[in-house]
């Protein structure tokens, strides 16, 4: 449905276009009342004994009431399975956020060039520590970060080396040994 | 897995580079998820199509300040170009190569000024959208023109009425088989 019948808002007489979907009308669905047991023998939930059992887990197999019953994209879960899988990445539907490791070594090896290149031999170790360490995290979902970091690893080798380099061109250069020279 | 090689996914020719980052979208068969990256995180949004109440476009007059803040500054650059370049009212430039070097700097300037007077005029009203879902209203962000609008909302529509359909067809089964019954088609 389309309110094509309201080009400006009555409030705030701004030019507003709204599409409504079958759902704006759906009543709120009733919150689930877990049902005690009655009968002795029956099955109950893992988590309230005194529940009857409405389904079972489908990553574990415990049994659940309708309390305990998390439906995730279809499959019911219990509270202990959902967090599980929420934290360690099982569960893609319930991931909200990433890191993006290779912004944070782009960062460390190109900021200090601008704004503190004398600690260069500093951050570009730092870099290569991040990129072996965070090699394996989950990557973007929009670009590739392993590439990003393949680049990024050679690189921080390169201003490895041509910082340490440079430390030693500027303490214990050419200089130094003709000194030591004559 | 990259969501670009994802055959489960498609991208929506909405959003891009915003003043605090990026946003992308893609549809999936039973949501659309919103990838948003700001400084070191990318953060994702799911909406799933049979939770979607409504779209709600409603146009801004950020066009229109930026059209008359780039439109005033390239007047005053007029001015003052015709006030400096007396030579240009008199038809006597180019005289030299002096006279190359102060073009090419005041054509630069109208550039810079001009192209995106241009480019914001081109690119049509501008917009905020939000999604209404029956416990929260999301704005949407990096979707600021009324055309890119337009485009989510015929691509998003007909998904998300299908999938309520669905849903609403699913809940009448379950609650009424009788009913259920009876709608069911023959065979």
């Amino acid at each position: 449905m389309e309110l094509s019948a309201l080009p400006q808002c009555p409030a705030c007489e701004v030019e507003t276009r709204v599409v409504l979907f079958p759902a704006f009308d759906w009543p709120f669905a009733e919150a689930v009342r877990a049902e005690l047991v009655v009968l002795t023998g029956e099955a109950t939930c893992f988590y309230h004994p005194q529940k009857r059992a409405h389904v079972p887990c489908d990553a574990c197999g415990r049994f659940l009431c309708a309390l305990c019953d998390l439906d995730v994209n279809g499959a019911h879960l219990c509270p202990q399975c959902l967090e599980t899988g929420a934290k360690k990445s099982r569960l893609p539907e319930l991931e909200r956020e990433r890191t993006r490791w290779d912004r944070i070594v782009s960062t460390l090896l190109f900021a200090p060039l601008v704004l503190c290149w004398v600690l260069l031999p500093l951050t570009s170790l730092v870099a290569l520590v991040v990129i072996g360490w965070k090699w394996k995290a989950p990557p973007s979902l929009v670009s590739n970060t392993r590439i990003s970091l393949g680049v990024y690893a050679a690189v921080a080798v390169l201003q490895f080396g041509g910082s340490v380099f440079m430390w030693w061109l500027i303490f214990a250069g050419p200089h130094t040994l003709t000194t030591t020279v004559q | 897995m990259m969501l670009k090689k994802d055959a489960n996914f498609r991208r929506l020719k909405v959003g891009g580079l915003g003043p605090l980052g990026s946003a992308s979208y893609w549809l999936a068969k039973d949501h659309l998820l919103v990838v948003e990256v700001i400084s070191y995180s990318e953060r994702y949004r799911r909406f799933y199509f049979r939770d979607l109440q409504a779209v709600i476009v409603q146009q801004t007059g950020a066009r229109k300040g930026w059209n008359i803040g780039f439109g005033v500054a390239l007047l005053i650059a007029l001015v003052i170009a015709l006030v400096l370049l007396p030579g240009a009212l008199r038809g006597g430039f180019p005289s030299g190569g002096d006279d190359y070097g102060v073009i090419g700097i005041w054509s630069a300037i109208f550039l810079v000024l001009g192209l995106p007077l241009l480019v914001n005029t081109l690119r049509g009203p501008t917009c905020t959208v939000h999604l209404r879902t029956a416990v929260q209203t999301q704005k949407l962000r990096n979707l600021t023109r009324w055309r890119k609008a337009e485009l989510l909302v015929t691509e998003l529509g007909p998904l998300v009425q299908s999938a309520q359909a669905a849903s609403a067809a699913a809940s009448v089964a379950s609650s009424d088989p009788a009913d259920a019954a009876t709608a069911a088609p023959p065979g």
